[in-house]
């Protein structure tokens, strides 16, 4: 069967579904099952316009409230917020790397449940172990970059970078980083099981809210911590 | 120790290194311009949503570009054809409400709970969401076109560059956006 024609196939596969010709065409043509998911969802429409704008809208909507919620707080929070130049610089390079944490997590994982390698307790399967050690290693190390980097350009804008503030901003970045992901991946990983035990593809739920809720805890996390640590 | 520091685990450490290097960018900006950015009423209300919204709605438009070049039903070029003039007028549409949706919250939560009367908040997501999904599409499109003329799939590629891309481009547009009103 040509690569067209297991996609065509593809397209008619119902919505909820994971269907196995997914797992099929990603090892043996080398295509992502992001690409793969979005053949299922959206290629066998012929009113592209409105399929996309009716299919999107709800998450979209209930995605900008979420970060709304969070950026509540921080207005609340803005006369402090701005005086700690460092924090206000990492706040899109957390938001950012969490969110790139939360959308690894959930796809590889998602994955990980349809191939049924997830029997029990999810903690005891080894590939999640390595995955949630790999995203720990990266985060803590990107965080203290971002640390660093934060507090050189915060000097050069006149913040005071003495040993006191540096070590708070780095302790914040840490406790942040550390903190945030692994809530988000508690709720991540108890949300797909259930998920898929309602007989969902779990891809359709996690993917699109792990970002927004990662969001959210950031923010949240890091005002709370910026406002512990420096008021 | 061999084990665990594997090709997993340097493709992740390189996007994560790209996302780092863009959103301080992102966020050397937004420090530098604190007094004309971050001073504006019901600003910090505003900006998480605007930054999400980009890797929402861009990040989907390519992943759907994607598959429709996988199916043979897009080109990899700019043609006048019903998926692709369907995706970005849908990407386009989005966009605007999604921008007014912002403002909108951010105006009445702003108004409601700090007692500040700012309407011109909507105003700026508004023009600022639509530059930087312009921006940010001109640059899904056609990345998205090169990288699968190259031979890769490029979703591979796209989810955390547009991600880490639009956190710049809309930091820029609200700049820009504040410094014209």
């Amino acid at each position: 069967m040509s690569l067209n024609h297991k996609l065509k196939k593809l397209m008619k596969v119902k919505k909820s579904e994971l269907h196995p010709l997914i797992k099929h065409v990603h090892k043996k043509h080398n295509i992502s099952k992001r690409t793969l998911f979005y053949v299922k969802e959206y290629c066998s429409n012929k009113n592209v316009t409105s399929v996309i704008i009716r299919e999107s809208i709800k998450v979209l909507i209930l995605a900008s409230i979420i970060s709304a919620i969070g950026g509540f707080r921080l207005e609340s929070l803005k006369d402090k917020f701005i005086l700690i130049l460092p924090i206000l610089i990492l706040f899109p390079v957390l938001n950012g790397m969490i969110g790139n944490y939360s959308i690894i997590f959930s796809s590889r994982y998602s994955t990980m449940i349809h191939e049924g390698k997830i029997a029990g307790n999810p903690f005891k399967c080894k590939e999640l172990r390595k995955l949630l050690y790999h995203l720990i290693i990266i985060g803590v190390f990107t965080a203290f970059l971002a640390g660093i980097f934060s507090l050189v350009f915060a000097g050069l804008k006149g913040f005071d970078t003495s040993i006191d503030s540096t070590y708070k901003v780095i302790l914040i970045t840490l406790i942040d980083v550390i903190l945030v992901s692994t809530v988000l991946f508690l709720i991540l990983t108890y949300a797909g099981e259930y998920i898929y035990k309602k007989r969902e593809d779990p891809n359709n739920f996690l993917i699109p809210i792990s970002t927004s809720i990662a969001d959210l805890l950031n923010i949240l996390i890091l005002a709370a911590l910026a406002n512990l640590f420096f008021f | 120790m061999k084990l665990l520091f594997d090709k997993e685990f340097n493709e992740i450490l390189s996007g994560q290194t790209i996302a780092l290097i863009a959103g301080l960018i992102a966020g050397v900006f937004l420090a530098f311009q604190t007094d004309k950015i971050l001073l504006i009423p019901a600003m910090f209300i505003l900006i998480p949503g605007l930054l999400e919204m980009r890797g929402n709605i861009e990040g989907s438009l390519s992943s759907r570009l994607s598959s429709g070049l996988f199916l043979k039903l897009v080109k990899p070029k700019l043609e006048n054809t019903e998926i692709l003039k369907g995706n970005i007028i849908a990407s386009f549409v989005l966009s605007i409400i999604i921008s007014l949706v912002l403002g909108y919250v951010a105006f009445i939560v702003e108004y409601a709970a700090l007692g500040i009367f700012y309407p011109k908040i909507i105003v700026i997501a508004l023009i600022a969401g639509v530059i930087s999904n312009i921006i940010g599409m001109i640059f899904s499109v056609f990345l998205t076109f090169y990288l699968f003329k190259k031979g890769h799939d490029p979703n591979n590629i796209m989810g955390p560059s547009i991600t880490s891309l639009g956190d710049v481009i809309s930091i820029l547009s609200i700049m820009l956006v504040v410094v014209f009103i």
